[in-house]
């Protein structure tokens, strides 16, 4: 292990490392100490070579890892299989079934929860096709969906969709499908695009639009991505019921008054989470009401 | 096969032209874009390198560049990159068009081997980091995830994620010294 104690080495690496980030600029500097030393250039390309041979190994061979992570943990997990249960007994579509078709209307919203943790939220006016519910694929036929996917370092999700696919790891993408273009956004962690128009890989803040065999990669700022998947919704002294129907038809779930809260009055402005438990959970603790369950939705009520 | 390579790269007339403005860069650039790539091991074949390099990128459309510099720069450097990818031996001309041309170009049987076998040792000394350096460096250099929201990921601290990022490179840069010894 002398790589350890040869600067040339170490400076090589800590270059590496920084240009990971897309973000990197520094070019002047890495041309100078370049310069400095004809070991540092050979150390660089090196360590480079070997590096991006390993990275294309590791991508097409993930590591294994110990156990698979949840981001909310255990009792996330139970609501899922809560919700999954529900999802057998009522045929509910917040949770995806293998070989279910879900389809939007123009006016409604869809959060779909799939058997391994990852959410997907079907823009209005969309139809997707979910191949495989703890098997990571779903075809999106038409419209817009935003995928957060949970990371699952075994398997890879994928979305496909005609002329192509996106597969990752464990991220937050939207792909949008209209006739004649497919449109993939990047919100975090990285996807990869295979399709008609070739192969690329995207990071946030980028969006790829692919028409045909014609593709292009634009620049987006990652916070203008999905937005609608998460709106605010602002209310002014608007009655519990109004409440009810527009948070019904974001996230796609019924949403009821108790008789006893209808001529409650509220004015609040709320940021919804992708995911509908959050959701709700906020929309109790901003409004001071008693949120719970109902069937296959839910129920609003004035706080005990 | 390096023949087929050569004859594969004139621009077509149905090919976009480059982002508007990408131009002036480059032209503004060329000689410090040179100078890098003599700095990286280009040697004599850095002008004509630039040259390709340039008619690479007019000849592959792309969308608008937020920092035009840094991309050529960044092209430049995979260029390098890509030319030594199944192959050590210090560049020449060719390799550099074989690197231009990767898409087209074929590796010989015994560099694939070899750069294969590499990888499996490297892969090796990975594994022996154990399943959460191996993942957090997958999640870093593949997801292109950042170490922040790494740390976040599993709840640990950026130093310890930062540790295991070097530990991870380290392990795959000591192959070499193996080599060597």
């Amino acid at each position: 292990m002398t790589s350890l104690h040869d600067p040339a080495e170490a400076q090589a690496l800590d270059w590496l490392a920084r240009q990971q980030d897309p973000a990197f600029g520094d070019w002047d500097d890495f041309t100078a100490w370049l310069e400095a030393d004809a070991s540092n250039a050979a150390a660089y390309q090196r360590l480079a070579r070997i590096d991006a041979l390993v990275a294309e190994d590791l991508t097409n061979h993930p590591p294994v890892a110990a156990a698979p992570r949840r981001r909310f943990g255990a009792a996330a997990a139970l609501v899922a299989a809560t919700l999954m249960a529900v999802v057998g007994i009522a045929g509910f579509s917040i949770g995806g079934n293998e070989g279910e078709v879900i389809v939007t209307a123009a006016t409604e919203r869809r959060h779909i929860l799939l058997g391994d943790g990852s959410h997907v939220i079907l823009n209005r006016g969309s139809r997707i096709r979910i191949d495989s519910d703890r098997g990571r694929a779903v075809t999106l036929v038409e419209g817009e969906a935003l995928f957060d996917v949970e990371h699952d370092p075994r398997q890879r999700f994928r979305v496909s969709f005609s002329g192509g696919q996106v597969e990752n790891l464990g991220t937050r993408f939207t792909v949008r499908r209209t006739a004649s273009e497919t449109d993939i956004t990047v919100i975090r962690g990285a996807v990869a695009y295979r399709g008609e128009a070739g192969g690329a890989d995207l990071h946030p803040g980028e969006r790829l639009v692919a028409a045909g065999k014609v593709k292009r990669v634009e620049r987006i700022a990652p916070d203008a991505v999905g937005g609608w998947a998460s709106p605010r919704l602002v209310f002014d002294d608007a009655p519990l019921g109004r409440v009810a129907a527009d948070v019904s038809r974001e996230l796609g779930t019924p949403v009821s008054v108790a008789p006893e809260a209808a001529d409650q009055r509220v004015s609040a402005s709320i940021q919804l989470e992708l995911g509908v438990e959050e959701s709700m959970a906020k929309l109790g603790a901003l409004l001071d009401i008693r949120v719970t369950r109902e069937g296959d939705g839910w129920r609003l009520s004035p706080a005990r | 096969m390096r023949g087929r390579a050569m004859t594969s790269q004139v621009p077509t007339a149905t090919q976009l032209p480059p982002p508007a403005g990408l131009e002036a860069v480059y032209l503004a650039n060329r000689d410090k874009l040179i100078r890098f790539l003599r700095a990286r091991g280009a040697g004599g074949a850095a002008e004509d390198l630039v040259q390709e390099l340039w008619l690479r990128i007019v000849s592959s459309p792309s969308g608008p560049v937020v920092d035009p510099l840094s991309y050529l720069y960044r092209a430049a450097n995979n260029l390098m990159l890509n030319a030594y990818r199944s192959d050590s031996r210090s560049l020449s001309r060719d390799e550099a068009w074989m690197a231009l041309n990767a898409d087209t170009s074929a590796d010989s049987a015994e560099a694939t081997i070899a750069a294969r076998q590499e990888v499996e040792r490297a892969r090796g000394r990975l594994s022996e980091c154990g399943a959460r350096v191996q993942e957090i460096f997958f999640l870093f250099r593949v997801e292109g995830m950042n170490q922040r929201a790494i740390a976040a990921q599993f709840g640990l601290s950026l130093s310890t994620v930062e540790k295991d990022i070097q530990r991870a490179y380290r392990a795959i840069a000591a192959l070499r010294d193996e080599d060597d010894g």
